[in-house]
Parts: structure tokens; C-alpha cells; sequence
């Protein structure tokens, strides 16, 4: 009697789903207090964000010890999750806010909307490459994110159906800006594009719409932010 | 030796050296499509130790290899050849398979980069083993063999080139296996010859199975801009063409777009292309339609066209044509477009046709320019750089049409109001803005003007720069006109004469604004103390030195590690560090290779001082020629495929001849000596003299450009045939144990000598080059006389 009982209760013990303890909040809190804010991210929305989204649980298997490493990470397909000061950064510059509505361009692994939904009200993002989309999408839903809508598609045209945007961001950059993507930009919104070759460190660019409809872009310094000449 | 072995032997061993040269080249077309052109310089590199490795093998087992030779022959030459297609499936296995980008990032891929380096470096130990044997068996044919060895390679540069127009880089390899199973064939021994025989052909049939079937396939890196664009939803490649200039696809795609540095003003569409790739690297999009290049007007790049009505158009390295759609549809009336790539030029112009006052001329810029006397209202470049940066893969591509020389003869055939436009991609830190402006700076302080900021225009988006340099200063008119073209736009003005120090970043602001000022101080009197204290190499590129793209300074790479990172600051000259990575692990290896026969076998080495310095210097000096040859060429015969066939083929076949002579020389320190002064006497020669020669035949004839070229390669290369085979002939007249040894301390420093060349002509330049080359043979000299004494 009392074997079975002791039996009963081992396999209650192995069913009963239990919290997964986050064994990485640790590091997330380090990377968090090293590598963004002793950099200079001082908005107090965006630093709770990265301390609240679990990075390696958007990261491959294989990355999952370097999820908070202050670098880029391949994710396949030639794409990279950007390293978390460039996300931090990317976050403050648009000065998220509760009730915003965040389009992202490029969802890659899922971090950055993470990130954002964590903040904004609403995030739209949109990822080209299916076989990244898909597995973003399951990413975000298992950590059970409702505030983000994502679709597998061209984000050239951005998403008209919500439009406009209080703010875009295009993590994967290209040659030219789309001009759907300004048009769907609220006046007085801002977007963000990184550019660079894969695991460079990146450099930033700003895109101010102006009320006046017209708008003015600045390029900022890259991570370390200190002028490299020696001049 | 029976007389029909003997020469069995020595075709076997040409066609070894055949199938063995156009293995290589097919193996770094192969390595240059999946990765990247500096992996495949790398792997090559250390996969040609093989034949250092087959030198120290030999030393070690001389004389059990030797008396098994007649067995052991034909099996080392086979094995080299299955290895070859064998190797290649290896090496796309997944557990070898590597990435060029995850070196600095992940620290697996060193381990796997080794294997991927070993696997390679078999077919090349096997090839030497077997040559290395019979040189060191039949020492006293060694001319004949030597011969039979240069001229078979030389003939192997050939044979590559016409496999390149005819198989796929899959194909190749089984094609080259197919020719080293032949060369077995030939040396079979006599007893069971039937056995060996049968399996031979079996061998061979399969091989020649495969050739049409391969079984190997091209799985690119996931970087590549190939891959990248594949992934795109409904985009594939339609068609693909293999050629000694690269293998090219046409790509069409339902979601690319091509609309560089596009205005934020504009909000129209833009149209779709498809595209073109070479070794899977972007080479430019093709235009469904002539009306969808219009898109450019809203680009920096239009502005040439916004301040002038140019009637007479060059377009250089005109690549996918869309630059000359543009100019078309902009009613220029005379277009000629010069590229020296064939099928690029095929594959873009068969889907849009070419305009009546378009003319296509297949041609390296620079030779075009030599030979043409007309005069442009515009010369167009290609854009320089690419979208984000380019990681450095270009830093050593020698890129002749951006070199200060090239500017010079470019405005030369600028009318007298004429233009030239060039158009670079932004890039941080900055590099080739800062670079561009110094060559044209340049430029204009050479041909006399002294205020070149009267003469030049640049205009700046938030990822591009359109540089204009005109031959007159601009006018009132011209300059209102580029400042009404940046307002429309929403572009702002770098240079212009005049220019207002708020009009530079009126739409597209700087974080970093140093451009502005080191942009004014390349413009200035003090650009050489900027040249020397900035931290990337920004001094404009020379044909002695041309090399455009490599902006490292090797003493500031510290520095910029502490401001960007190691692993960041890596990529920002990912091709030059290649380099230098390669020359250290070889390097590393040669040492170990030369190195390992003194301690296994001390009490045998009785010339080793003498045999280290002389069988060294010849493999560097011959090398160092042989790539200063292929560079020198490129300009004269017009393009880098005619140079490095002539060259490699020249060369190889001279110094085969000079190798047959040399066996009516008497093997002596007499004839060595005579033979090492002519040599250096010539190369001293070369350093000083070549280019100017060269210059003075570039407005020849073709006929007499060919014999020009088969003069001033041949020469040298008669005599540079010769100290080699003298010396292994004097070595097994005095210590047989050595000959081996010497034979890998020529192949390991032939391979050491190949990434050493390429950091002295990036650091010194290919004058400097040749007197290194000089120097090697100085050294073999000296040598000489010391042992004598």
C-alpha cells in the first residue's frame, strides 16, 4: 500500500507541469546591466523589455548558450539575430510607449518584436523568408505573446490594412527605403534601419517624418560609439 | 630505362601535370562559387603543401617507396586521381562542411576549415608523391622530366580554360580524375598486367560515368549574396553558364527591386528585375523593360545627366547594361558600353535587346582606353563598394580601372566640357568615399589644376555619393543647377564649389560628421599627413599597387579592435586578414615540413645549409615572377583570363625547354652560377624596366602584342627553367638522402612565396616584388659561391 501510494505520487511528480525555471535570467540581467546599460540605454521601458525577453528561447538550439553574448548570432539563411545593444538601441530611438502601434520589417528570429510588444501596444511584423517566419512565429507564440501580428510576406508594401504606423523598424535593411513603408510612417513618426554586412557592427539609420509630410534621415555611430580617427 | 618506358614515363608524367594544373584551377572556381575567392586562395595554398609534404614523405621513406616504385607509380597517380571529385563530395559532407563568415564567430570552424585543408591537400600529396618519386629515381633524366613536368602544367592552364567553356565546375573534377587514371595507365607494371589493367578500366569508366552524371552539386554559403536572393519566395535560377570569367546565372525573382540609394521623395513604384550572379556573388539587376531604368532620376547618380546634355557616352564596365538604358532613355545619342565579361553581357542583352546607337565592345576598360582615340562628354564608372560594406572580400582584387593612372588616361578622353561620373556606396568608417576623393584629387594635381575643388561635384543620399570630375571648372550655372537637383530630391551636396558648411547635412544628417573634414583635407595640401595618420589606408590605389578595396593598415588593426570589437573589426577586411591567416599557417606548415627530415635524419644531411638556401630561393623568385608576370599582363593583353593562360603557359613551357638544356650543361657550380646571375641580371632588369616597355606596346596591334608578350615572359622563364634540375643533379652526385628534401623545400616554399607575393604587392607594390624576386635568386647565388669556397 504504502509502495503504490510512494508510486502514485512519483508519477503525479513527472506529470504535474511545473514552471520552467529560466535558468538564463542570470546571464539576461548581466547582459542587461553590462552590455546596454553601462552603454547608455537609459530608457527605463526598453531596459525592462531585454530583462524580461527570453533571447535563448528565439535563438537556434545550437546558440543557446551565446544568446546573450554581446554579438550577432546566425539564425540560417544567411540572416542574424543583431546583438542585444543594437536591439536596445533601435527600441529607444523610436521612444516606445503604451498604445503605440510598431510596424517591424523582417522578423527574423522574433527578438525584436519581442522586445517591442513588451513596451507597445500592438507590433505588426512581417518576414519574406518562410522557413524564418515560421519558426519566429512558433517561437513568440510559445512564449505567449498575443500583441504580436505576424505575416509571411513581401515587406515592401508594408501593411496597408493597419497603417499608420507610430514607428517602423527595418531589421533587415536594403538598398533603398520602400515608399509604401514612408507613406504608412504617421507624421512625426520615426523609423529605424541598421546597416551593415553580416556581423559588422552596424550602423544606424534614422528617418524622421516630419508634420510637414516632408522628413530628414541621420546616420548614427556605430556600438562603440567613439570617433575612429585618430585626428 | 627500356626505351618505350621511357617515354610512357614521360607522358605519363605530363599528363599527371595536365590533369593536376586544371585541377586546381577548377578546385578554386569551385571553392570561389560556394565561399568566396580569398577561401579558395587559402585552401589552395595549403593544399599545394602537398607537394612539400610529399617531399618530407619521401625523404623519410626514400628507399622503401623507391623500391616499390614500379608498384607503388601507377597507385599514387591513381589516387590522386579518384581523390580529386572524391574530396570535393568529402568536403559538402556535413561534417566538414565550413563558413568563411562563422571563422571569427564560431570557434568549431577552425577544426572544420583543418579538415576541409586536408581533405584537399590529399590529391596534391598523392600527384607529387608520384612525381617527386620518378625525379628522385631517374635523377639523371631529370631535364627531360622536369621538362615533361612544366610543359604538361603549362599545357594544364590551357586545358582548364577550354574545360571552363565546356563542363561545370561539378564536372571538371571527374574530367581532370579521368586524365590522371589515363596518365596511370601508361606506367602500369609488366607484371600482371592484365589485373592492373582491368581495374584501371573500370576505374576510369566510372569516372567518366560521373563526368556526364556528376554526383556532386554546389552548396553555396548561406552569406552569399546567391543564397540570400534564392530564399526569396518564388525566385529561381533560370539559367546558368560556366566560363574561364565565372560561372554566371540569371536569377528571376517576383520580389527584387534595384533602385540604389532611392530618394526618400520619390513614392512611386519600382520595378521588379531579375538578376545577374557570378560565383554567386551579385554582379546587377536586368530591367524587364528600357523605361524602368527612369527610376535612376531619382537617384544621386542622375546628377551628371541634370547639369549636362552629353552626346557621346562611355560607359566602362557597363555589366548588366542598365546604365546605358538609362543614358538611352535620356536621348544620349552615342553609347558605347565596354565590358570584358562575355556571357554577362549575352545574358542581359538577349532579354532586352540592344538600341541601334548602343555599341558593346568586349574589353577590359583600361586596354579599351589605350586603343581608342575618342573623345567623351561623359565617362561613367561602376558603382563602387556595396550596400552595408563589403567585409573586405574585394581587398585583393586588383581592380586596374580605379588606380590613379586609370583616372589619368580616363581624362584624357574627356572633351573639353567632359564628365566623369563614378557613384559609391556609403560606408562606416569611412573608406571609399575618402578613397575616391583622393584619387580624383590626385588626378586633377597631376594633369596641372590647381584648384580641384573648382572641378569637382558630390552629391550624398543616406546610402550613396555621385563624384563628378570635370575637365573645366563648373560653372555659376551648373553649380545652381546641382543645388536645385538636391533640393528636389532631398539630396545634400558634399562637394561644390562654394559649398556652405550647413548645405552638407540639410536632409541627410552625419552622427559622424568627419567626412566633411577629411573630405576638405584630402582636397588640400596637407592630404599625404592624412594618408599617413588615418587608420585605414585611404592613399588612391596605382597599377603598381592596385588595389582599391584593401583599406587595412596592419599597425591600426589594435586599435580598431579596441573601438569596434575583435570579431566586428575582423570583418571590416575580412579578404586581406585571409591573406595574412594563410601566409602564417603555411607558413607554420612549411617549417614543420622542412623542418621534421634534419631531426629524423641528421646524421644524412651533409649540404643541408646549401640545399635549404638554394632550392628556396629559386620557389620564391620563380613565384614571385610568375604573379608579377600575371598582374603586369592583365593590363597589356586586356584581360585577367588572356594574362594568367599566356602567362602560366609561357612560362611553364620556356622553363620546360630551358629545363631540356640544362641537361647538356654540366651539373657544376660553373653552370649554376652563370645561370643564377643571368637570372637576376634580368629580373633587376624587369623591376626597372618592364612597366615602361609594357606602356610603351599598349596602342600595339594585337599580332604584335602576342609576340611582345611571348618575348618578355619568355625569356626569364628559358633560364628559370634551368637552376632546378642543376641542382638535383649536382645533389645526387653528392648526397642522394638529400634529393628528396630538396624537392619538398622547393614545393613548400613555392606555396609560402604565393601569399608572401600577394602582402608585399599590396604593401610595396610589383616593382619591389620583382627585386625581391631578384634577391631570391641573389641568395641561391651566394650560396652557390659559399659552398664552392
Amino acid at each position: 500500500m504504502r509502495l503504490s501510494f510512494f508510486i502514485v505520487w512519483f508519477i503525479l511528480f513527472l506529470y504535474i507541469p511545473i514552471p520552467q525555471q529560466d535558468k538564463y535570467q542570470s546571464s539576461r540581467r548581466k547582459m542587461v546591466e553590462s552590455q546596454i546599460a553601462a552603454r547608455g540605454i537609459e530608457d527605463k521601458a526598453t531596459l525592462k523589455a531585454l530583462q524580461k525577453v527570453e533571447r535563448h528561447r528565439l535563438v537556434p538550439k545550437e546558440q543557446e548558450s551565446n544568446a546573450y553574448q554581446d554579438r550577432p548570432l546566425p539564425i540560417g539563411h544567411g540572416q542574424t539575430i543583431s546583438q542585444p545593444y543594437i536591439v536596445a538601441y533601435m527600441t529607444e530611438l523610436i521612444r516606445p510607449r503604451p498604445g503605440m502601434k510598431v510596424l517591424e520589417i523582417g522578423t527574423g528570429s522574433g527578438y525584436q518584436a519581442a522586445v517591442l510588444a513588451e513596451i507597445v501596444e500592438e507590433v505588426y511584423t512581417i518576414e519574406i523568408i518562410e522557413p524564418l517566419g515560421v519558426t519566429a512565429k512558433n517561437n513568440l507564440k510559445k512564449l505567449g505573446y498575443t500583441n504580436i501580428n505576424m505575416k509571411i510576406a513581401d515587406g515592401f508594401y508594408g501593411w496597408e490594412e493597419y497603417a499608420p504606423f507610430d514607428a517602423i523598424i527595418v531589421t533587415a535593411a536594403s538598398e533603398f527605403i520602400p515608399p509604401p513603408l514612408i507613406e504608412q510612417l504617421k507624421e512625426g513618426g520615426k523609423m529605424v534601419i541598421p546597416v551593415g554586412a553580416p556581423f559588422t557592427t552596424q550602423q544606424l539609420m534614422l528617418v524622421e517624418k516630419k508634420k510637414d509630410g516632408k522628413w530628414k534621415t541621420k546616420s548614427l555611430l556605430p556600438v562603440r560609439f567613439v570617433p575612429f580617427t585618430r585626428n | 630505362m627500356e626505351r618505350s618506358f621511357s617515354n610512357r614515363l614521360l607522358f605519363s608524367i605530363g599528363l599527371l601535370s595536365v590533369s593536376m594544373i586544371a585541377y586546381q584551377l577548377s578546385l578554386m572556381q569551385y571553392l570561389s562559387i560556394i565561399q568566396w575567392y580569398h577561401f579558395a586562395y587559402m585552401v589552395i595554398a595549403i593544399a599545394l603543401l602537398g607537394f612539400g609534404g610529399a617531399g618530407t614523405f619521401l625523404a623519410l621513406f626514400r628507399k622503401q617507396l623507391i623500391d616499390k616504385i614500379d608498384f607503388l607509380l601507377p597507385v599514387f597517380i591513381a589516387l590522386s586521381g579518384i581523390c580529386m571529385p572524391l574530396c570535393i563530395w568529402l568536403s559538402g559532407q556535413p561534417f566538414a562542411s565550413f563558413d568563411t563568415y562563422l571563422l571569427f564567430v564560431e570557434q568549431r570552424e577552425i577544426w572544420r576549415l583543418l579538415l576541409f585543408e586536408f581533405l584537399f591537400f590529399v590529391p596534391f600529396f598523392f600527384c607529387a608523391l608520384a612525381i617527386g618519386m620518378v625525379f628522385i629515381k631517374y635523377t639523371n633524366r631529370i631535364g627531360k622530366l622536369y621538362f615533361s613536368n612544366l610543359v604538361g602544367s603549362g599545357f594544364g592552364g590551357v586545358v582548364a580554360i577550354v574545360l571552363f567553356w565546356m563542363a561545370s565546375p561539378v564536372e571538371i573534377p571527374f574530367i581532370t580524375g579521368v586524365l590522371a587514371m589515363i596518365a596511370a595507365m601508361l606506367v602500369i607494371p609488366s607484371q600482371k598486367r592484365n589485373l592492373w589493367l582491368s581495374s584501371m578500366i573500370i576505374l576510369l569508366i566510372i569516372l567518366l560515368f560521373f563526368s556526364y552524371h556528376s554526383p556532386l552539386s554546389l552548396k553555396l554559403s548561406q552569406y552569399k549574396s546567391l543564397s540570400r536572393t534564392l530564399d526569396l519566395p518564388d525566385t529561381e535560377v533560370e539559367t546558368a553558364e560556366n566560363s574561364p570569367y565565372g560561372w554566371v546565372q540569371y536569377v528571376s525573382s517576383p520580389v527584387l527591386r534595384y533602385a540604389p540609394g532611392l530618394s526618400l521623395s520619390y513614392m512611386g513604384e519600382i520595378p521588379v528585375t531579375d538578376a545577374i550572379f557570378n560565383n554567386g556573388d551579385w554582379v546587377g539587376a536586368v530591367l524587364d523593360s528600357a523605361s524602368d531604368s527612369k527610376i535612376l532620376d531619382y537617384t544621386t547618380s542622375a546628377i551628371a545627366m541634370e547639369i549636362a546634355k552629353p552626346r557621346k557616352v562611355l560607359v566602362l564596365n557597363s555589366g548588366t547594361g542598365i546604365m546605358s538604358h538609362y543614358l538611352n532613355e535620356k536621348g544620349v545619342g552615342q553609347i558605347q558600353n565596354v565590358d570584358p565579361h562575355p556571357v554577362l553581357w549575352k545574358l542581359s542583352s538577349e532579354r532586352k535587346g540592344i538600341e541601334n546607337n548602343v555599341q558593346q565592345f568586349e574589353q577590359d576598360g583600361r586596354s579599351f582606353l589605350s586603343e581608342s582615340d575618342v573623345q567623351y562628354d561623359l565617362i561613367s564608372l561602376p558603382d563602387i563598394g556595396a550596400f552595408g560594406g563589403t567585409a573586405g572580400l574585394q581587398a585583393i582584387q586588383e581592380e586596374y580601372l580605379l588606380t590613379t593612372d586609370s583616372f589619368s588616361s580616363i581624362f584624357d578622353h574627356l572633351n573639353k566640357n567632359g564628365i566623369i561620373s563614378v557613384t559609391v556606396w556609403m560606408d562606416y568608417p569611412y573608406r571609399n568615399p575618402l578613397k575616391i576623393t583622393a584619387t580624383l584629387a590626385e588626378t586633377l594635381t597631376e594633369k596641372g589644376i590647381n584648384e580641384p575643388k573648382q572641378h569637382l561635384v558630390a552629391v550624398r543620399s543616406w546610402n550613396t555619393i555621385t563624384y563628378l570630375l570635370k575637365k573645366e571648372a563648373f560653372s555659376e550655372k551648373e553649380i545652381r543647377m546641382v543645388r536645385e537637383f538636391c533640393d528636389r530630391l532631398s539630396f545634400d551636396p558634399l562637394l561644390l564649389p562654394g559649398i556652405f558648411t550647413q548645405e552638407r547635412s540639410n536632409y541627410n544628417a552625419l552622427q559622424d560628421e568627419s567626412l566633411f573634414r577629411l573630405t576638405d583635407q584630402l582636397l588640400s595640401k596637407d592630404r599625404e599627413k592624412l594618408f599617413e595618420t588615418y587608420d585605414f589606408n585611404i592613399k588612391p590605389a596605382t597599377d603598381n599597387k592596385p588595389y582599391f578595396s584593401q583599406f587595412l593598415k596592419w599597425k591600426s588593426f589594435s586599435h580598431l579592435q579596441e573601438l569596434f570589437g575583435g570579431q566586428s573589426a575582423s570583418f571590416f577586411e575580412l579578404g586581406y586578414l585571409i591573406v595574412g591567416v594563410t601566409f602564417l599557417q603555411s607558413l607554420i606548415l612549411a617549417f614543420i615540413l622542412i623542418i621534421l627530415p634534419l631531426f629524423l635524419l641528421k646524421g644524412k644531411m651533409e649540404n643541408k645549409t646549401w640545399t635549404l638556401l638554394y632550392f628556396s630561393g629559386i620557389g620564391i623568385g620563380f613565384m614571385f615572377l610568375e604573379i608579377v608576370l600575371i598582374q603586369r599582363f592583365i593590363l597589356f593583353l586586356g584581360h585577367p583570363v588572356y594574362s594568367v593562360a599566356a602567362v602560366i603557359s609561357v612560362m611553364l613551357l620556356l622553363s620546360g625547354i630551358g629545363s631540356w638544356c640544362s641537361s647538356n650543361l654540366q651539373p657544376g657550380f660553373a653552370s649554376m652560377r652563370k645561370i643564377l646571375l643571368s637570372i637576376t641580371f634580368i629580373l633587376i632588369l624587369y623591376a626597372f624596366g618592364l612597366q615602361w616597355v609594357l606602356d610603351l606596346g599598349m596602342e600595339l596591334g594585337t599580332g604584335i602584342k602576342v609576340i611582345v608578350s611571348l618575348i618578355l615572359i619568355g625569356f626569364p622563364s628559358f633560364f628559370m627553367g634551368m637552376p632546378f634540375p642543376l641542382g638535383m643533379r649536382y645533389l645526387s652526385w653528392k648526397n642522394e638522402e638529400e634529393v628528396p628534401w630538396a624537392w619538398g623545400i622547393n614545393g613548400c616554399l613555392s606555396v609560402v612565396s604565393t601569399s608572401l607575393a600577394t602582402i608585399i604587392a599590396i604593401e610595396a607594390g610589383f616593382s619591389v616584388l620583382i627585386l625581391f624576386g631578384a634577391l631570391a635568386y641573389l641568395i641561391t647565388l651566394v650560396s652557390c659561391y659559399l659552398k664552392n669556397a
